[in-house]
């Protein structure tokens, strides 16, 4: 449960620059999220912090050590990897003790430690099966209790889910955070699936094109993105192109050849802007409620969810994406108004791909 | 066969399967056949049933001591390639460097090199660079014509395996040593033992590079049974034969055992002889 | 891009391709090279080593022994045949047949071809020799006369040679024809083509590549191969690669044979680049 931190790091493998000289701290027995679209650069951040990679600059921590130029068998961490990376040669039990055999500890710990681990993975019955006799949801577990079975300072994991189906997946969010809550290490995971970051970290380190987009909790991070992208990757949001200006007391956006009241943006300036609105803050009214903003809108598409239905509908030349309750009815083509309150939404400035 | 294969395509099938089988097997049968016979002459059918010829095997010096010797030069030669061969597959499958590519087409390039090519070519070495061909020579070629099988076989497992396991290793507090020991080595494991049966057996069995490298102290089992059926002899050189097949089809049998027999299909480019 | 992080050297490969390569460089490369060096030379009358090609016009020029090259291609050329005709159709049936069956051809293919090339053709030339069973059969069939013999025979030389090279081309043959997907036979069936019509017109051209394989490996191993040519054909009948031996072990005449094993790797080349390209592009 050591604190990590990294300063000014950089990856570059040849022309690319993988990581741009990033600079993140990860509290003790904190659990941080790094998401990102494919090739952010989040896996690589969490191979330099393993020292599976050598950095092309910059310092990473962990503890009060610099391990900036230490061999990973010398750091002090526990990693799990996408592929598990379980060596098919050894069993259950083996592979999970392999790292305290490293350590050299006593035989009699070893099988005390590992039969610990493998009970808090709900494993102990597989103990002497041949890993390759196990299910992808069994092979997950023990690559996860190897990783954490010789209490490392820092928890590495590289998109632990990933390979699981929808249903092991969101049970093995709650395992996870449950296994967080018992163990304490400080652990970093890697996800491209903003859900499963939300879900189970309580910090969210949002990285884009080798940079850090946006950090913080995940409640904060999804209430105030502070990019167009942020919003984006974040509960995909809708963004429309606004252009902002003063009028009376408060602020009203050009949309689509529509007129809307909205909420003084941050630096209070006129100008274009990006208007975010969630899929779940935007309703289709006949009547929209006092002090909404509202566009006139034409539904092209309505996808049935159970709980509730995804509306597309066009609005101008745009395309907006939105949840309603399942009572709300609209048919393809019909002509309906798109209604939100201007709390709900967020002016931020436009941003270069 | 794809359903509805017709009755006339089957019976094809069926002939050709039995015209094969009796092909590939007669010289073999032939061999062991003959081996039994009470005749003082190579004959097949056997005349009779005898067991004198394998002893008159045990009561001559030559085939023991041909016999001895093969089996120590192939042992030897097994465990050289073995090893060096090993080494240079994890090189050339884990590592990534500049001239990989042309080094792994260089190290298979023994079995392009016809084995006569290669032969004269050691005996002219040895003859003007050494005191002539000797057992050393010997070993030497064996491993130089074996060793594109142990990097091969080897190259195809470890490319199969999850490089990630050896980060795992190393995260997991494992040095170089211990990498090799606990992680490539075991999971390398099935292309090693493979690589070793085809070293034996090639080995073993090499008559061409023997006969360049012939000497009074490198008179290997091939070497003899070739000369002795150069000039036609008892059927004790049919027995010596039926033991050296017996010993090869232990060696095949054990393979499938411990390994499968799909690491055995694989020796495209062999053909020595 | 190197995947070892921190501290790991660039060394380790090196160190461990330092011994293959030093058996490879000095028993392998230096071995041929000084092959090649031989065929060069000529010996003068005053006892001097100068460069010539005497060797390689002293072959050309002499029927004989383009009379040996020639038997050897042109024997080599009917292996090829006979492999192939008897090889396909095992493959297909060890590819299309079911699991056991495969095994089995698999066992029977192989297990020939891990023995020592001599006691294959030792039992052979029981077999063919004065009084074997292949000679009684023949002469009982009404193939031959009295004096009938298959021994010191380029008929003895194709029936044995085939036997030994056959594993080869069975093996390639099924890798591709294993690869041809069968669910285009089994399209091909139900568009109308009967058994032999998709044989023939969508599995044979579908593995044209394993064919063509499999013949280069076969012929590059024939006319390489001299256990066999030698024991069967006898000295009467040299194959290139005895008359290469003849020269460096009886006449000891190592440049002439020199030269003669350059034209046979020169020959062994041709068929053999071929084929390593097609192996490589059908495993890409």
């Amino acid at each position: 449960m050591l604190p990590v931190a990294v300063e000014r790091l950089t990856k570059a493998f040849g022309a690319t620059v993988a990581l741009d000289a990033v600079t993140l701290a990860f509290a003790p027995k904190s659990f941080t999220a790094l998401l990102g679209p494919s090739g952010c650069g989040k896996s690589t951040l969490l191979r330099l912090i393993a020292g599976l990679e050598r950095p092309s600059g910059g310092t990473i921590r962990i503890g009060d050590q610099d391990v900036t130029a230490l061999a990973p068998e010398k750091r002090d961490v526990g990693m799990m990897f996408q592929s598990y990376a379980l060596f098919p040669h050894m069993s259950v039990a083996e592979n999970v003790a392999f790292p305290l055999k490293m350590k050299g500890e006593a035989r009699g710990k070893i099988g005390e430690r590992v039969a610990e681990a493998l009970a808090l993975v709900r494993l102990e019955a597989l103990a002497a099966r041949s890993v390759r006799a196990l299910s992808g949801g069994q092979q997950q577990r023990v690559a996860l209790a190897r990783a954490f079975v010789a209490r490392p300072g820092v928890l590495l994991l590289d998109e632990p889910l990933s390979n699981l189906d929808a249903r092991l997946r969101e049970e093995m969010q709650v395992e996870l955070i449950e296994l967080h809550r018992t163990l304490e290490l400080t652990t970093v995971f890697v996800t491209h699936d903003q859900e499963e970051a939300l879900s189970i970290a309580d910090t969210v380190v949002l990285m884009r094109a080798g940079r850090i987009e946006q950090t913080g909790a995940p409640e904060a991070i999804y209430a105030a993105p502070k990019t167009p992208f942020a919003a984006d990757f974040i509960g995909a949001a809708n963004l429309l192109p606004a252009r902002v200006r003063r009028a009376g007391d408060g602020f009203v956006a050009e949309v689509e050849g529509a007129v809307v009241p909205v909420r003084a943006p941050q630096d209070g300036r006129e100008g274009d802007y990006a208007l975010v609105l969630r899929q779940e803050d935007i309703r289709i009214t006949d009547a929209p409620p006092p002090g909404f903003a509202s566009l006139p809108a034409t539904v092209r598409t309505r996808v049935y969810l159970g709980a509730g239905a995804r509306v597309v509908v066009s609005v101008g030349a745009r395309t907006l994406t939105l949840l309603t309750n399942k009572n709300a009815s609209a048919a393809s083509g019909a002509a309906v108004h798109v209604a939100w309150d201007p709390d709900d939404a967020r002016l931020l400035h436009p941003q270069q791909d | 066969m794809v359903a509805g294969t017709p009755t006339l395509a089957k019976a094809i099938a069926a002939a050709l399967v039995a015209v094969t089988i009796v092909y590939m097997l007669a010289p073999l049968l032939v061999v062991i056949g003959a081996s039994f016979s009470t005749s003082s002459y190579l004959v097949f059918p056997p005349e009779g049933f005898s067991l004198k010829w394998y002893q008159k095997v045990l009561d001559t010096p030559s085939y023991l001591r041909a016999g001895w010797l093969s089996l120590r030069i192939a042992v030897l030669v097994t465990l050289i390639t073995v090893t060096i061969g090993t080494a240079a597959a994890i090189a050339l499958t884990r590592f990534r460097f500049p001239g990989r590519e042309p080094l792994q087409a260089l190290f298979l390039s023994p079995l392009i090199l016809p084995a006569i090519i290669f032969g004269i070519g050691m005996l002219v070495l040895f003859s003007r660079y050494a005191d002539g061909p000797s057992l050393m020579a010997l070993v030497a070629g064996h491993v130089v014509i074996t060793l594109p099988y142990v990097v091969r076989t080897v190259s195809a497992v470890l490319v199969g395996m999850d490089k990630a396991t050896e980060e795992a290793a190393r995260v997991m507090g494992a040095n170089r040593w211990q990498r090799y020991w606990y992680v490539v080595l075991p999971q390398a494991l099935p292309g090693i033992g493979a690589g070793a049966f085809f070293a034996f057996n090639i080995s073993f069995d090499d008559a061409v590079v023997a006969i360049f490298l012939r000497g009074p102290d490198t008179e290997t089992l091939p070497i003899l049974i070739y000369t002795q059926i150069e000039f036609s002899s008892d059927p004790s050189v049919a027995a010596v034969s039926t033991l050296m097949i017996l010993i090869t089809v232990g060696m095949i049998v054990a393979v499938e055992r411990f390994l499968g027999l799909k690491l055995l299909t694989d020796r495209r480019a062999a053909g020595r002889g | 891009m190197r995947r070892d992080g921190p501290i790991g050297g660039a060394s380790e490969p090196a160190l461990l391709l330092t011994p293959g390569l030093f058996f490879l460089i000095v028993l392998f490369f230096l071995p041929v090279g000084l092959l090649v060096a031989e065929s060069f030379v000529t010996v003068t009358e005053e006892g001097e080593r100068t460069l010539s090609l005497a060797h390689y016009v002293r072959f050309f020029a002499d029927d004989y022994y383009l009379g040996v090259m020639w038997r050897t291609f042109r024997l080599s050329l009917i292996i090829t045949l006979v492999t192939l005709v008897l090889g396909y159709p095992i493959a297909y049936i060890m590819a299309r047949g079911a699991a056991w069956v495969a095994l089995w051809l698999g066992i029977l293919v192989i297990m020939p071809l891990m023995v020592s090339v001599v006691i294959r053709t030792f039992g052979w030339m029981v077999l063919m020799g004065r009084g074997g069973l292949l000679v009684d059969v023949a002469q009982w069939l009404g193939i031959g006369g009295r004096r009938f013999q298959l021994m010191r025979t380029e008929a003895g030389i194709v029936i044995a040679l085939g036997q030994v090279l056959l594993p080869f081309m069975t093996l390639t043959l099924y890798g591709v024809i294993a690869g041809v997907d069968r669910r285009l036979e089994e399209a091909s069936r139900t568009m109308g083509a009967g058994f032999f019509a998709t044989l023939w017109r969508v599995t044979v051209p579908l593995s044209l590549p394993g064919i063509v394989s499999g013949s280069l490996l076969v012929f590059a191993l024939s006319i390489s191969s001299f256990i066999t040519p030698a024991l069967v054909g006898g000295v009467r009948l040299p194959m290139l690669a005895s008359s290469i031996y003849q020269q460096a072990l009886t006449t000891m005449d190592w440049p002439f044979a020199a030269a003669q094993a350059m034209i046979l790797l020169v020959a062994v080349l041709l068929v053999i680049v071929p084929y390593t390209m097609l192996a490589k592009t059908r495993h890409a």
